[in-house]
């Protein structure tokens, strides 16, 4: 157990750009690796991973692996767990961080089943314990139950930890840190997935729920696909995301792209605008991590207002264009 | 085409209040209507649809669970499971343990009904939310995986596969057998007619004995986890909850604004 050394923090890459979340699994990484004198690491893989080495450094990892080769240029399940497979075997890192992003999610319980080790899920906080195990805290049940796990008898340790919850540091370029390439001898036949297509979002608007500070949603209370034009012109006052709960998806008001909630995403904002949502438990299960919540809605005995910060029991369609004036008043006063 | 669909009972999210057992530190399920996940009925969909459209093939369901998902398992009967397993397991299990479970039940099953074509799962669980049974359910049956499927085609033994992924799509193609993890699809799961939802009452459920399947029991359980909860609390809710009741909405606007302006949310 004393040869693993190390925090790993894989920077997963699409389409050669890295994604933010594993510059921000960085930061949580050095803090531990800091309190036990050892290094945190930046782990990247596929396409430009090279060039990415210099900015993992900037955002604080000591060292980084790149793995740059055609066959692994691309994301694949069989391909990527194999060559990390091989990383653990030859580094022995203590713990690895892995986003949870879609690809994330399909590397991390496969990659710990492959090295018969423990994961844990949705990391919002990290520590250590006396035996220098990292205690794994996770929120759960819209944040009424928090949970802390410990791997004790398995090496490494993996977790999966969600966009945004952690917030990488300021770049800084006079730090340094080593890079070493390595190359992954893969077995002939071992990826065993094509990738035929890749396939844009249909719409043109970007829709990053999971790493938004500000998130306006619109539920049922609508009424009409055409009411989110009023969601969109607050949004839009606020640099905000649109949200959707699954009512309005289902009502094809919007595309699910957008829904909040057990089936859609989970965020975590630092300010939640709800309007004409009803605060469905499967709505909450999706926000209830947001750092200030506002609903809009006709009904007082709404659900959502047991949540809320700051509610109005009023019309959305008549109280979200007057707040759109205010927040540009506002935001002009402010300038 | 041979499709097997994991799927698992939960505690009704409408009326679920989440408890922790001190002693175990785990969730206390009982005492609660048990359904099926959500993600698990859109899998079921899928494979039913997916059955649909290959002559001649068939869709089993495997739960593993406490007897009462007998139930559950029935429903999935009704809306077109053709056969029903269910597994009951130590409780406590935690990812690697369940699907190891899951692993050695499908093989067992494999015994007598042939080799599967293809298996699959929720993308997640509504009550554990982790998402990791799927990916090492495929790892510990040595099958290529492909997770957050939205839509399945198959022409003969090769499957095409629509994947999510930052928030566009992936067409992944895979030759059976396969695992697939399920999330949300363009339609919503089919409802048993009368004439079904009968039948399946009278429909047997095979029940798979955890020792018959060989597995260590040191391994699964709460013993054999292998990330052990060392506490769990609830804590404080945080919401003071100021609502704003004036009826002239530029008056309530102009309160919530300066809210959030204090707030420097704005």
């Amino acid at each position: 157990m004393e040869e693993y050394k190390n925090f790993w923090a894989v920077v997963e890459l699409a389409d050669g750009k890295p994604k933010g979340v594993g510059f921000e699994l960085l930061n949580p990484g050095k803090q531990l690796a800091t309190q036990k004198g050892e290094k945190v690491v930046a782990v990247i893989i596929g396409k430009n991973a090279g060039a990415v080495a210099a900015q993992a450094i900037s955002y604080g990892a000591g060292e980084v692996i790149v793995v740059e080769q055609e066959n692994l240029s691309e994301y694949s399940t069989d391909g990527y767990t194999y060559a990390l497979e091989k990383l653990v075997q030859k580094y022995k890192p203590a713990a690895l961080l892995v986003g949870a992003t879609n690809n994330g999610l399909d590397l991390a319980p496969r990659l710990a089943a492959r090295l018969n080790t423990g994961v844990a899920a949705d990391c919002t906080g990290l520590s250590l314990d006396e035996g220098g195990n990292v205690v794994w805290t996770r929120l759960s049940f819209n944040g009424k139950i928090k949970a802390e796990a410990v791997c004790r008898n398995f090496r490494p340790q993996i977790g999966t930890v969600r966009p945004g919850v952690f917030k990488r540091t300021e770049p800084d370029t006079a730090l340094k840190g080593n890079v070493i390439k390595e190359n992954i001898d893969l077995p002939a036949n071992l990826i065993r997935t094509r990738l035929v297509e890749k396939i844009a979002p249909e719409t043109s608007e970007t829709v990053d729920l999971e790493t938004a500070e500000i998130i306006v949603t619109g539920g049922r209370g609508l009424g009409k696909a055409e009411n989110f034009s009023i969601i969109r012109e607050l949004a839009g006052a606020l640099g905000a995301t649109v949200g959707a709960s699954r009512s309005a998806v289902d009502s094809g008001w919007i595309s699910h792209d957008h829904q909040v909630g057990q089936t859609g995403k989970t965020v975590q904002p630092q300010l939640y605008i709800a309007c004409g949502v009803s605060g469905a438990i499967q709505h909450l299960a999706g926000m209830s991590g947001s750092h200030n919540v506002v609903a809009i809605n006709t009904d007082a005995e709404a659900a959502i207002f047991k949540i809320t910060d700051y509610g109005v029991v009023g019309d959305l369609t008549k109280v979200v264009p007057e707040l759109t004036k205010v927040v540009k008043e506002i935001k002009e006063k402010n300038q | 085409m041979k499709i097997i669909v994991c799927v698992k009972q939960i505690p009704d999210p409408e009326q679920f209040v989440a408890k922790i057992n001190p002693e175990t530190k785990t969730l206390i399920r009982a005492g609660f209507p048990g359904v099926i996940n959500s993600f698990d009925g859109y899998a079921l969909e899928m494979a039913v649809r997916l059955k649909e459209s290959v002559e001649g093939s068939t869709v089993s369901v495997l739960a593993m669970s406490t007897p009462d998902a007998k139930s559950m398992l029935q429903i999935c009967l009704s809306v077109g499971a053709d056969k029903a397993f269910l597994v009951t397991g130590p409780s406590g299990s935690d990812t690697m343990g369940t699907s190891l479970i899951l692993a050695r039940a499908i093989r067992k099953i494999e015994e007598e009904d042939g080799p599967f074509d293809a298996i699959f799962c929720g993308r997640q669980t509504t009550d554990g939310y982790t998402g990791f049974v799927g990916p090492a359910l495929a790892e510990r049956l040595a099958l290529p995986q492909v997770t957050f499927v939205t839509d399945i085609s198959a022409q003969e033994q090769l499957l095409q596969a629509k994947r999510e992924n930052n928030n566009g799509f992936e067409i992944i193609e895979v030759a059976a057998p396969a695992l697939f993890t399920v999330t949300k699809t363009d339609y919503e799961p089919r409802f048993p007619t009368v004439r079904s939802r009968l039948a399946s009452l009278k429909a047997p459920v095979h029940n798979l004995d955890l020792a018959g399947l060989g597995v260590d029991a040191d391994t699964v359980g709460l013993k054999g986890a292998k990330v052990e909860v060392v506490s769990v609390s609830e804590p404080e809710q945080k919401r003071a909850g100021v609502i704003i009741t004036v009826e002239d909405p530029g008056e309530a606007a102009a309160q919530l604004g300066k809210l959030l302006n204090e707030k420097n949310l704005v």
